[in-house]
């Protein structure tokens, strides 16, 4: 081949901050720091729009624009006029960027049957850290709860399931929101896995209504969460495993799922079974 | 027994470290009970009723963190909550500082950078031979770039890393993707469970693109260099590479790509495909897909089946045998390719439309060896004859690679052309000058090209494109068509939808698959009256 080593070092080394994917439900605005961890920051605009500056591992999702060789940790403010993306005053190149398609609805066969899910909650059981909100699936993990907090949580989280399966959608996600640890309340996650839930349901848009009124999420980042599971919209890990449900009736892609977070990818997938569970007349 | 607290304001932990937080001063003697939650209305209704709320608490929001101990004395709350700074204090690790080494050796190298297990050798071809044998001698896996190596040489390197259980990729490997990490000439593609092997560089380029834009991701790839399959050295890395795959747990389905091996080569890699329940989809260019077949393996005509059948597959592969998926999955892909190929004979259509009149011939300018073949090997079933100067068979040979005749199809990276030049992945002169330079043929109706991006490849080859056949057109190029394939992804540093998108806004009918392309480009001199 004859190419020098140096020249392709020098090529490698042309990669500086880029714009890897913008999600569909970004809106234009001007946005602050709400919070930020390692790999993540998030933003909100006056106006309550919200979204997520993400490094491009973690992914697409439908408020999150995905950077690559970004120091985005320090980034104070976020301008969006798309095509245009300002962040901490630089302007990033969005023209030819790929808009992340969230929607869950695209999917030629948007059942998910008894069979399917049962696989997945059998893996997901498996899987899923004790922390989290499982214990709705399988009682036996209400031993990890022990102090009175925990205890105290948990009796509400099975409270508000008990809501939903009684069909009172209303109280469930009255009594679910805003419940738990973490930065988002496993109760918030929650919930955002049972309105994904009602897209894969024929009776879900009734039961989806009810529960978006409640305007659930405790907070800017849970509440766009749930306002995206609402709209049909999940995060690239949860529409992969979707996909794959529906597709191969595996579920290989719930360990992606699982990293969300540390316990919001689990609650939510706990959401999800929990309620597609109870709307395909199966909940208990 | 007394219970106090305190609020963190603006401060939040995930989940499991505030659960974690709360067991470890739940441990502490004294200490009967405690919570640290965020401060949601919600959250401080569950502490009222465990008995856990303060009076303070209610000026607390929703992004603040509640801390609650009920102990048994002053002193035990403040050894908790003195734990609690110290558990959700600590330090993250610092990041690493500081420039890269630059080892200006091996032994210094590997003393730099003590885990290493691959050694990436670039040098003129008669040191490295030796090089490489001393990198295998210090238990390196090698990745040989350089070219002029002997062939006894090679064959003796990769018997020694045969015997010690480790890869020598090439020489003249210029593709490999090792544990997601992209070498020499490769893209940055999505990591999954679709392991490849392949004796073609930019054919491995190719696959592993299409199957990260479609949605699939790559486990590992590793190239062997292209003589590997040849009799000589009798296919030693392609059937390690193969046997790598089959044993790494993240591997799911496996997607061989090269020439025709030399057959007691081929015999072996089907006898080694056959011992693993894990796909295998295998492209074997200008190969007889029946010989494939007949091994078991699912065999693809050109790069873009291939790596469709192996995306498929991969999508249920565990789930069913490894027949069943590889059936499922041609039914599909065929569906895909039956489609596209309607779609693609509609554009030639149109593109014809536009070409000059009297104009009749193709002219393909090519950086890649595995796209100049495939392109000939699908204008073959179109045109008939296609002249080469890596031609299909003996008697298409240029006599001169400088001029083209007929249709004609010429690979500019072999060696005639880079003597003392870059490679025209990088160095794009070339190509722009004969692009000129076919354009002044009034035979010439369509020009076809391949544009490769990702690491090593030039950074910006629209700068280079563009200008070109600009000038190509206003001479008397006028009424010539401008077909190219775009290998690479959004990741990479030239990013493909932006060269897509500039190629298609200066007229270029640009694909994301060079088999699209040449299948354009060859019914477009059909519908001109071309024979075959």
């Amino acid at each position: 081949m004859g190419l020098p080593l140096a020249e392709h070092r020098r090529a490698a080394s042309t990669a500086v901050c880029r714009v890897e994917s913008v999600g569909d439900r970004v809106e234009n605005g001007l946005y602050s720091l709400h919070s930020a961890f390692a790999s993540a920051a998030n933003f909100i605009a006056d106006d309550g729009a919200f979204l997520s500056l993400v490094s491009a591992e973690k992914g697409g999702g439908p408020f999150n624009i995905c950077l690559s060789g970004c120091a985005f940790a320090s980034v104070r403010f976020v301008e969006v006029h798309l095509p245009r993306l300002i962040v901490n005053g630089l302007e990033l190149e969005l023209d030819s960027v790929p808009a992340y398609d969230s929607s869950v609805a695209a999917f030629r066969h948007p059942r998910i049957g008894s069979g399917e899910l049962a696989v997945l909650e059998k893996v997901y059981l498996k899987s899923a850290t004790s922390l989290s909100m499982a214990f709705v699936l399988d009682s036996s993990r209400l031993r990890h709860f022990i102090s009175g907090f925990e205890r105290g949580f948990a009796e509400r989280a099975l409270k508000g399931c008990a809501s939903f399966a009684a069909r009172d959608y209303a109280l469930a996600a009255r009594t679910l929101n805003g419940t738990g640890f973490g930065f988002t309340p496993s109760g918030d996650d929650f919930i955002a896995g049972m309105l994904l839930a009602t897209h894969f349901s024929s009776a879900g848009a009734q039961v989806r209504e009810i529960i978006a009124a409640e305007k659930p999420g405790s907070n800017p980042v849970s509440a766009a969460a749930c306002r995206a599971a609402c709209g049909g919209c999940a995060s690239a890990p949860v529409k992969q495993l979707l996909r794959e449900l529906q597709v191969c009736g595996t579920s290989r892609g719930l360990a992606e799922v699982l990293k969300i977070g540390s316990t919001s990818g689990a609650d939510l997938l706990a959401g999800f079974i929990f309620a597609l569970k109870c709307l395909q007349g199966d909940g208990k | 027994m007394i219970t106090k607290g305190i609020i963190k304001k603006g401060e939040y932990f995930d989940s499991v470290s505030l659960m974690n937080t709360a067991k470890e001063l739940g441990k502490l003697k004294d200490v009967a009970d405690c919570a640290v939650v965020m401060g949601t209305k919600e959250n401080r209704s569950i502490l009222q009723n465990s008995g856990l709320l303060l009076p303070e608490f209610d000026k607390s929001g929703d992004a603040d963190l509640l801390i609650a101990v009920k102990a048994q004395d002053e002193a035990a709350v403040s050894a908790a909550l003195e734990k609690l700074n110290s558990l959700l204090g600590r330090k993250k690790p610092a990041a690493s500082a500081g420039a890269a080494p630059r080892p200006r050796s091996l032994d210094a190298a590997v003393e730099g950078l003590p885990g290493a297990n691959l050694a990436l050798i670039s040098v003129a071809g008669r040191y490295a031979g030796a090089l490489a044998m001393s990198a295998l001698r210090k238990g390196l896996h090698v990745m040989l770039f350089s070219d002029n190596i002997s062939l006894e040489q090679e064959i003796k390197l990769k018997q020694f890393g045969r015997g010690n259980g480790l890869l020598v990729m090439g020489p003249d490997c210029g593709t490999a993707i090792i544990n997601g990490v992209p070498l020499a000439f490769a893209n940055v593609v999505k990591r999954g469970t679709i392991g490849m092997v392949a004796a073609a560089g930019t054919g491995l380029q190719e696959v592993t693109c299409i199957v990260s834009n479609e949605g699939g991701g790559v486990s590992q790839a590793i190239g062997t260099g292209g003589r590997d399959i040849k009799k000589d050295v009798g296919g030693i890395m392609f059937l390690e590479g193969l046997k790598a795959l089959i044993a790494d747990k993240e591997t799911k389905t496996i997607l061989l790509v090269s020439k025709p091996p030399y057959p007691e080569v081929m015999k072996k890699i089907s006898a080694q495909a056959a011992k693993t329940g894990k796909p295998v989809v295998a492209v074997f260019l200008g190969g007889d897909k029946a010989v494939a077949q007949k091994a078991g393996l699912a065999a693809a005509s050109d790069l873009k089946e291939a790596a469709l059948l192996a995306l498929h597959a991969d999508a249920c592969a565990g789930k069913k045998s490894a027949k069943a998926v590889l059936s499922t999955a041609a039914k599909t892909v065929q569906a895909r390719l039956l489609s596209d190929q309607k779609k693609l004979k509609s554009e030639a259509k149109t593109l014809s439309a536009k070409v000059g009149k009297g104009r009749k011939y193709v002219r393909g300018l090519f950086s890649g060896g595995t796209f100049c073949t495939e392109t000939q090997l699908i204008m073959k079933d179109l045109l008939g004859e296609v002249y080469s100067n890596v031609p299909l068979s003996a008697e298409l040979k240029l006599a001169d690679s400088l001029k083209s005749v007929k249709n004609t199809v010429i690979d500019l990276g072999e060696d005639e052309f880079t003597v003392g030049r870059p490679h025209p992945m990088i160095d794009y002169a070339l190509r722009c000058k004969r692009i000129i330079a076919e354009a002044q043929n009034k035979d010439v109706a369509v020009i076809a090209l391949d544009v490769v991006l990702g690491y090593g490849s030039h950074g910006d080859p629209l700068s280079e494109l563009l200008p070109a056949i600009e000038k190509a057109r206003k001479g008397a190029g006028k009424g010539i068509v401008f077909v190219a394939s775009v290998t690479g992804t959004d990741a990479d540093p030239q990013s493909r939808a932006r060269v897509l998108e500039g190629l298609r806004a200066a007229g270029v009918a640009a694909y994301g698959f060079n088999a699209d392309a040449a299948v354009v480009a060859g019914h477009i001199i059909r519908f001109l009256g071309g024979a075959k």
